[in-house]
């Protein structure tokens, strides 16, 4: 073999050399990033089976997602919504005391800002709210959009829930952020027993 | 790139056509028949009672009699509305059925144009077999029928074509639609019986939507919609209208407010006009009223089957795709009803003129339906084009009036359901691509 073929075979070899190595690096890259891919889909199945399970009182099947890694204050994609929100939206109140006695948290917003104790006050769902409220909710958040707790248990027609909140100090003068009061929105109704009650508490501040 | 695979199919046609001489593919068509394994099969008929034929004549009759006056798919056009009403098709389904029918039509006849085959023949065995897939009920139903139709052009006189050819040509569109339509994600969910949801990705919060008197339906109609497979649409979100106004804001209350008071104030003509676009279940559902209007439309005009044919193609893909749009914005935004806001906002016991249907309101299926409906129409009949357009207006206002939707809900599935239309008449106008 002359010099000049040894010198091209040595440079094929080390140009094959760099070939492989780059076409390596490439395929482990894609690997990575489809494994990552992968991983993304899995970890939203997951959340999103967890927030179903949540919503259908399913407890067991909550503590298995848990178990399985998910995040008790997972959050769904569109609404931003949490376990705690669901399971208080449905009157799911043995999944929200486990919830809450496992750390989730209770202050937690949806994409318009409302809390898990609006979304049970919403839904009239008396018992997770009391759970809620015991829990330390908040019940004068007033979230960017929508309905106050007291504006929401006003337009369910939940006196219980009225009187709740207000027994855990909501205060009757908080306005949503398109200003309606949840007197307005007891008048709107023509809501007369509702009406009274935040009637009386006003006349008595 | 385009002319490379234009060669392979070439190819693969030729090899088809080589293979079998009796069935080939070429023309025009919206669906790829060039991968299809290509086998004829004998359509045997049972053995089925005197009467049974009996009723299949007067069908056949009826269909054979409607193409002195009609194109060769109107009178199967007419023959599925009935079935949709016989059998209480659901006004979400429909859409999708009518789709099929006519895809399967569409192609036949080019198919058979180009081979020369009689076209009635082999659109009939399309339409035929479709519809036995929509209705499996009745699948010797439509077999008898197609068997006495061919009785009928046998009697006739100067029958003379390839008849097993164009009646296995028939065959294999109508297998090639049912195989896409196996694959379009519409039996997503199903598991035989029931409809397996559980809630997935439900909204509860504020302004959700909740199941609605006076039936409180649950679980909502097709919330596996969003993933069928469109025929145009890249996605089912390619046009997904900006979110709706929050619940509670003045713009939200304003609305409610409109559908209360016009609820309130409703005239007998307002009624007659919620009336006339129910089209709920049990009726010819919204997609096959659009496809009445089209049919006395094609009737004023000298066309040919093939513009009829493609008349009918574009107008029911577009809607069948404005429909899994709309569903995809249904169960995105997951909206309230007006019956559920009175109630919660204003204390109102509420009832619409017309039952609300049992999904979220945003946006009106039915005013997307008609918003693409009316825009494939104006668009082949320019001198009606306002009228149609009008009819497209009032399909979608009638929401309103039966007190079911807010104005925003009509006004944004309009806008959807011309979008979507324009895309298909800019695909099917030009040329045809082979949808996947």
């Amino acid at each position: 073999m002359s010099p000049i073929n040894t010198y091209n075979w040595k440079m094929k070899t080390s140009v094959m050399i760099k070939i492989m190595s780059m076409v390596s690096i490439a395929l482990c890259l894609l690997c990575s990033t489809v494994h990552s891919q992968n991983t993304d889909n899995d970890s939203d199945l997951n959340t999103y089976e967890f927030l179903k399970y949540a919503a259908s009182g399913d407890l067991n099947s909550v503590q298995n997602s848990l178990a399985s890694g998910v995040d008790i204050n997972a959050r769904d994609r569109v609404f931003l919504a949490t376990a705690l929100h669901n399971a208080s939206s449905q009157g799911h109140v043995h999944v929200v005391d486990w919830l809450i006695s496992h750390g989730a948290n209770i202050e937690q917003q949806d994409y318009q800002g409302a809390t898990a104790l609006i979304w049970s006050a919403y839904n009239g769902k008396f018992r997770p709210l009391i759970s809620l409220l015991k829990a330390g909710a908040n019940p004068n958040h007033i979230p960017q959009q929508g309905p106050t707790a007291l504006i929401a248990a006003t337009q369910s027609g939940d006196i219980k829930a009225v009187n709740a909140l207000l027994e855990y100090e909501a205060d009757v003068s908080v306005t949503s952020t398109d200003g309606v009061t949840p007197i307005d929105a007891a008048t709107l109704r023509n809501d007369q027993s509702i009406l009274s009650v935040l009637n009386n508490i006003g006349d008595k501040k | 790139m385009r002319g490379f695979i234009g060669q392979i199919y070439f190819t693969i046609g030729l090899l088809i056509s080589v293979m079998n001489p009796s069935v080939s593919f070429s023309g025009n068509t919206v669906l790829d028949y060039t991968a299809i394994s290509v086998k004829t099969e004998k359509w045997s008929l049972p053995d089925f009672r005197e009467d049974q034929w009996l009723k299949a004549s007067v069908r056949a009759q009826d269909i054979v009699s409607g193409w002195d006056e009609h194109a060769v798919t109107i009178p199967w056009t007419n023959l599925t509305l009935e079935y949709f009403v016989k059998h209480k098709m659901q006004p979400s389904r429909g859409a999708r059925a009518l789709a099929l029918i006519h895809v399967a039509m569409y192609d036949a006849l080019n198919h058979s144009e180009s081979k020369k085959y009689d076209s009635y023949l082999t659109v009939s065995v399309a339409a035929a077999k479709v519809l036995s897939y929509l209705f499996p009920a009745e699948e010797h139903t439509f077999m008898r029928i197609v068997h006495k139709v061919i009785e009928l052009k046998k009697s006739s006189e100067n029958f003379s074509y390839e008849m097993n050819s164009a009646f296995n040509l028939g065959q294999m569109i109508g297998n090639r639609v049912i195989e896409y339509a196996e694959n379009d994600g519409a039996q997503k969910g199903w598991n035989g019986k029931r409809l397996q949801w559980y809630g997935e990705g439900r909204y509860y919060g504020p302004g959700a939507w909740e199941p609605t008197p006076p039936y409180y339906y649950y679980p909502p109609d097709e919330p596996f919609a969003p993933d069928w497979k469109p025929w145009v649409l890249k996605t089912a979100d390619q046009f997904r209208p900006e979110p709706p106004p929050v619940y509670g804001t003045k713009e939200f209350m304003a609305a409610l407010d409109e559908v209360v008071d016009v609820d309130k104030n409703l005239t007998n003509e307002q009624k007659e006009v919620a009336k006339f676009w129910v089209d709920g279940h049990g009726t010819v559902t919204p997609a096959g009223h659009w496809n009445q209007i089209a049919i006395k439309l094609v009737s004023k005009l000298e066309l040919s089957d093939h513009q009829i044919a493609q008349i009918f193609m574009q107008l029911n893909i577009a809607m069948a795709d404005t429909f899994i749009a709309a569903w995809d914005s249904k169960y995105h935004y997951w909206y309230i009803r007006p019956v559920t806001a009175a109630k919660k906002i204003k204390g109102l016991d509420f009832k619409p003129y017309i039952l609300t249907p049992p999904f979220p309101s945003y946006v009106s299926g039915h005013a997307a339906i008609s918003g693409a409906a009316s825009t494939v129409l104006a668009h082949h009949f320019k001198s009606e084009a306002d009228a149609i357009k009008a009819m497209g207006d009032e399909a979608a206002h009638s929401r309103l009036l039966g007190g079911i939707h807010f104005k925003f809900d009509n006004d944004q599935g309009l806008k959807l359901g011309r979008d979507i239309a324009q895309l298909v008449i800019d695909k099917y106008s030009l040329e045809i691509r082979y949808a996947k």
